[in-house]
Formats: structure tokens, sequence, C-alpha cells
């Protein structure tokens, strides 16, 4: 970090005290909560200001489920199986030990429709499929009042919410996105290719992530208590997907893998994964309906 | 509104320091919408629209689908409102249910305690179920409300 030490705590110090207030806010009601995010954004301009609000948000939605049963399938046979998702679409695989996941894609064109604020996030990552962390990167992009923004950013869950690092990835993009563990070190590293301001490489650690799967995704974001409308990405191609488990390297079908659909409360698609390509490394997948 | 705009920058930037050495931080718009056409709401009801969320980014939530209806037979549809509370956190999800009896919604893998209760009752009218949603598995809940 830049910062000087003196700074840094005054920034800690600063930051900690209304976002405390905001923790406190978010647990009274449900109204106090609703009364706390909705806020009129006048210019472009101020949007930075709401941009750090929904980062605050999330670090004080605490409400992780911290101590959730890991369950690693055991004896279970390599080879896919087709599950249903609320807020997942695409490919995972299962085992134990996962120490690299990366893929490429273009980023997609999005159409937004509406003054619904609607999202989609495009990653890899490793855990999150069955256990209490989730240690991903890649690209996001929001749908708000009509217009798209797109972000590359990281996250550590539950360590902390979506970090946002570059703001300049546009669609067509050629975007590169890797998760590597050594031991308990994980390097998180996306290449934009295209505008490479948006490009990144970051280095966390966690000593209780599980590793247990590893995972090729397009996500609708959850909110404090919600998950965001999908926003209206078409399609996602993933290709040149690569994974390591324990010292085995191979592509998506190398391992046992699930292909996941995201579905909606009436169990409708909103999101449908293709079949893998020949390689066993990439997969399309295809937008049907935001919520 | 440029000094407050300002101030929520430095906030979570500081923030974010804080809690991972990020190296850098600024996030997304935070306009809310109205909810969409939904027979679900969510605890904290801020209007997102979607399925009720156990508000855990980023971890996969799975399928969770349930009915809420009278003991005896023939059974009623009851509409009410269900609540699934996190055994290890006590976080807790509500979902309204409406007069179909039937609900749905994603949580994260682990276990629950869920419970119910009607529309116009103050406490719970049916006995606790404990609901181990699982991996990529469908869930499925049943809760009875007891006549008293």
């Amino acid at each position: 970090m830049a910062n000087p030490p003196g700074r840094f705590l005054l920034y800690c110090i600063t930051a900690i005290v209304p976002a405390v207030g905001m923790i406190a806010a978010t647990a009274v009601t449900a109204s106090a909560r609703t009364t706390a995010t909705v806020t009129a954004r006048p210019s472009a301009s101020a949007e930075a200001g709401a941009l750090a609000k929904t980062a605050i948000e999330k670090l004080a939605v605490g409400q992780h489920p911290l101590n959730h049963l890991v369950t690693s399938p055991p004896g279970k046979p390599k080879g896919l199986t087709k599950v249903q998702s609320t807020n997942w679409s695409g490919y995972a695989d299962t085992g134990s030990s996962f120490s690299k996941v990366s893929a490429s894609w273009t980023e997609p064109s999005v159409t937004c429709s509406g003054s619904q604020e609607q999202l989609a996030a495009f990653w890899v990552g490793i855990d999150g499929y069955s256990s209490n962390s989730v240690e991903q990167d890649g690209t996001l992009v929001e749908c708000y009042r009509g217009r798209a923004y797109q972000y590359s950013w990281w996250e550590m869950y539950p360590t902390n919410a979506v970090q946002v690092v570059g703001q300049t990835v546009a669609a067509g993009d050629a975007i590169t996105s890797t998760v590597t563990r050594s031991g308990t070190s994980y390097t998180l590293t996306v290449t934009d290719s295209t505008h490479t301001a948006d490009s990144f490489t970051e280095t966390e650690t966690c000593a209780s992530c599980a590793n247990t799967s590893a995972e090729w995704i397009a996500e609708a974001p959850s909110g404090s208590s919600s998950i965001y409308p999908l926003a209206d990405f078409k399609s996602w191609t993933a290709s040149s997907a690569s994974v390591t488990e324990g010292t085995t390297s191979g592509v998506i079908s190398s391992f046992t893998d699930d292909e996941i659909t995201m579905v909606d409360s009436s169990s409708r698609t909103k999101a449908l994964p293709g079949s893998l390509n020949s390689s066993g490394n990439g997969f399309t997948v295809t937008w049907e309906r935001s919520s | 509104m440029r000094q407050l705009a300002a101030g929520l920058v430095i906030m979570v930037l500081a923030v974010t320091g804080c809690a991972a050495t990020a190296t850098t931080a600024s996030s997304s718009g935070d306009g809310k919408s109205p909810a969409t056409a939904t027979s679900h709401t969510a605890t904290a009801g801020t209007g997102l629209g979607g399925l009720p969320t156990s508000g855990a980014p980023g971890l996969a939530q799975w399928v969770v689908d349930g009915t809420f209806e009278t003991e005896g037979s023939p059974a009623h549809p009851l509409s009410g409102v269900v609540t699934f509370s996190d055994s290890a956190t006590g976080h807790v999800v509500n979902v309204t249910v409406g007069t179909s009896g039937k609900f749905s919604l994603g949580l994260v893998a682990g276990t629950y305690t869920a419970t119910g209760k009607t529309t116009h009752n103050e406490s719970p009218c049916s006995a606790p179920v404990t609901v181990t949603v699982r991996a990529g598995q469908l869930t499925r809940v049943s809760l009875v409300c007891q006549a008293s």
C-alpha cells in the first residue's frame, strides 16, 4: 500500500465508525435497511459515492454462514452431473486440494433494459460450491438506469466482498482469469488484454479455505437479502479452461464435473450452460431471463 | 454532495484496506429498483427483486422448494411466512408464501431450522423442521401448521 501507516490508520478509523453504524442499521428492521440503501444518484460524478456505499453495504452484510458443513463429495464417480442453482450457471469440478483454475473469455455485450439495476458476474474460482468460502476473480457487468458499466474484480469471501479493480472493461475485451493456490496463499489474476488498465494480480491468504471445488461461473450476484436480476449478457463463452487438483492438471472434464443451470423460483431457466466442447475445456452459458 | 461522495470513497478505501489489504476499491452503483413480480420477499425487503437469499455473496445457492399447509387430510395450503434460521450463525431468511402454499428460495449448503406462521398469527404454528441443504441437490421442505 502506498499510504503511510498514519494515513492508513486514519482511513480505517474513518471508515469503521460509519460502517459499524451501517451494520447496526441494517440489523434493526427491514424498513430501516430499505431507507439506508435507497439513494438517488443525481449525476455521474456522484457515482463513485454510490459505488462506495454499495461496497460498504456488502461489507456490512454480516450474514455469512461461517460454520456450514463442508461436504466434499465422497466417492463420487467422475462424470457429469446436472444440477440447478439459484445464482450460478456454468461448470464446477469437485474433489479435494484444488490449486489452480483458469479460463479465458471475450467480455459479453450486455443489453440493459428498463431502470432496474441488474448484474451479471463472470468468474473462475476455488471453493463456494459446498464450502463456506470462495476465492474468485473475473469481470462484472452492471446495468444501472439502462446503461452498462463493466468492471474487473476479485473476492475472497467471507474475508471481504467484491473488490473492483478495473472500470474500463468493455464488451469484446479479451479476458483471462486465474486463481492459483500455493499452500494458504492465493494469487488472483485478471488480464484484460484489450484494456490493460483493468488487469491486476492480487495475493491473499486463507488458512481455512477448503479447496474442494473449482468453478467457471456466470453468476447473478446477491445483495444483502436478494439475488439481483440477471443482466442480459446474451451468452458467455469460457474457453481454454484449465484446473489443477493435487498434482494433476487437466481441463473441466478431467475431474468430477457438475453442469449448473441457474433457475428462478418457478424453476424457469435463467441461464443455461451448453455442453462442454470436444476438448472438455470450454462451454457457453446462454442468458434466458433476468429473474 | 461532492464532499459526501469523496467521504464515501475514502470510507470504502479504508474499509477494504483494513479488511483485506486490498489494492483498490471502488464498486458499482447502488441504485435499488422496485421488486420484480415474485411471490417471495426476503427479510430485509430491499426490493432488489429475485429470490430470497442467504446473503452470502459468491457462494452457490441451491434450490429449496417447500409447502406450507394445514395438518389433516385433506391438507389445505396456507399463506404466511416461512423462516429459515441458519443453525450455525442464526442468520434468518424469511420467505413469504402465497395462497398456493408453495414457496421456493436459494440457500447455501448448510443446516437450517424452518418454521412457518400464517398471515394472521404472530407465532409459528408449525413445529421446527431441520433442513439440510446439500450442494447440487434439490431440497424439499414440508411445513404443517398444527391446529391450536
